[in-house]
């Protein structure tokens, strides 16, 4: 008797979460996007207050918007972007272990990189970027949704029937 | 046969165990849910300690006794690239004149100078160029206002300060020095601001003992103010901050004829950069006129 094939899972709780990072990813594309082409125009003003503590400006221009000489806007678009791809449903699926990881190690330098850059917003800078802000927030809930996702396709892999996880 | 009846029935129970799903195992979602809160933690943490700290307590330090209005400094930053390229090269505006030293930079980039003092009705008039041209590249933060003595020529002259402003750029840095306040003190006004020993010696090598003094990374000096003060008398910062919007007014044609030749100066001492501001027509028809 051949062994039982594992039961058609219809949308699993995972893959439901792969649109919710695909979202997240596409928006910290299009804000990091904004925030690029301000970068190389000079009179593009951010839609963003320019005094007191929340000034788009002084953070966009400070010494601390470029690393080892590539504007850090720039990094944010190659970041959502790769993101995103490592994201889409497509890759979602695959359980392959170096995509797994590679989607885990990315998403938490991402978050290395925002607690950097927050870092330096309030201790070096002394102002807050609204726009970098909401990139912030787009990198953390990508991150905990991929390791969420991550979790809850490793629990019902653990679910599965024992023959099952033997295909 | 009993015993080997309750071997059969304990391999079926193994197998129909077997194919019973497993009790999914919580431990996956534990990690990442704490791997989640600790990014929580140290982002709350963060903030918590620039709380603790009392805020902006570098921009704080650093305040100007009275702040430019911010609708002013907001209408010099945003000045469209038109109304200088309308203004373009104005022929009686005294150009930044050429100089030869080693590039003069700080952070890696080419470093701009300025000494002046808040009594000096040239330096007022001076400032509105310098803001208008220094805005194209970074920004200005916490300018002071001011007026020039009420006692000397020109008097009253509406103006920035540069005492307790920093300017943040990613093409140039700026020490801007106000050497004296526009309070009377004896013959002569209240000190202000103290000119570092490379200020001073910047000032001695290339400057003519007045004010201001405009060292342009070492690449072009500005000795003194480059138009009349008089177009100002009488205006509030608001009037002439207005009056800069036009390209047909005096005012603009001075301060903005001024700051595009400050602007081709600039660009020369960052190589060309940024790019939209350096190749605009202003910009390169004041620079192929500028002494090099």
């Amino acid at each position: 008797m051949p062994p039982a094939s594992p039961p058609e899972a219809p949308a699993s709780r995972p893959q439901r979460l792969s649109w919710v990072a695909v979202g997240l990813a596409l928006a910290g594309l299009a804000i990091s996007s904004y925030l690029t082409i301000a970068h190389y125009t000079t009179h593009v003003s951010l839609a963003c207050s320019d005094t007191g503590t929340i000034d788009c400006q002084k953070v966009t221009t400070s010494a601390q918007s470029m690393i080892g000489g590539v504007p850090v806007a720039d990094l944010g678009v190659v970041f959502f972007a790769v993101a995103a791809v490592l994201v889409w449903p497509g890759a979602w699926r695959s359980r392959r272990p170096g995509v797994v990881w590679l989607r885990i190690a990315w998403v938490t330098a991402g978050v290395g990189m925002v607690l950097r850059l927050l870092y330096a917003e309030l201790f070096e800078i002394d102002a807050i970027c609204l726009w970098c802000s909401a990139v912030h927030v787009l990198t953390v809930c990508l991150f905990a949704t991929v390791l969420v996702g991550e979790a809850l396709a490793a629990e019902d892999a653990r679910g599965q029937p024992a023959a099952g996880r033997m295909i | 046969m009993s015993q080997k009846k309750s071997r059969q029935v304990r391999r079926a129970e193994d197998r129909a165990r077997a194919l019973q799903p497993q009790r999914p195992s919580r431990r996956p979602l534990l990690i990442a849910g704490s791997a989640v809160a600790v990014v929580l933690v140290a982002i709350g943490g963060l903030f918590a300690v620039k709380l603790s700290q009392g805020g902006s307590t570098a921009a704080a330090a650093a305040a100007p006794r009275a702040g430019a209005p911010p609708a002013v400094v907001r209408s010099i930053a945003t000045l469209p690239a038109a109304v200088f390229d309308r203004v373009g090269y104005q022929s009686d505006v005294v150009k930044p004149q050429p100089i030869s030293g080693p590039p003069l930079k700080q952070d890696g980039k080419p470093l701009v100078v300025y000494l002046g003092g808040e009594f000096c009705p040239y330096c007022a008039a001076e400032r509105w160029a310098i803001v208008s041209a220094l805005s194209r590249f970074g920004t200005f933060h916490d300018l002071g206002a001011t007026h020039s003595s009420s006692s000397d020529v020109y008097p009253n002259t509406a103006t920035f300060s540069f005492h307790g402003a920093s300017y943040a750029s990613r093409y140039l840095s700026l020490d801007a020095v106000e050497i004296y306040s526009n309070t009377r003190s004896g013959d002569g006004y209240a000190a202000l601001d103290r000119p570092t020993a490379r200020e001073a010696s910047l000032d001695r090598r290339y400057g003519t003992g007045a004010i201001p003094f405009v060292d342009i990374g070492n690449r072009y000096v500005i000795n003194g103010a480059s138009y009349d003060p008089g177009l100002l008398q009488g205006l509030t910062m608001r009037q002439i901050a207005a009056a800069l919007r036009d390209p047909s007014s005096p005012i603009s044609k001075a301060i903005l004829g001024t700051a595009n030749a400050v602007t081709a100066g600039l660009c020369k001492a960052t190589g060309g950069q940024p790019g939209n501001v350096c190749s605009s027509p202003a910009v390169t028809t004041n620079a192929a006129r500028l002494a090099s």
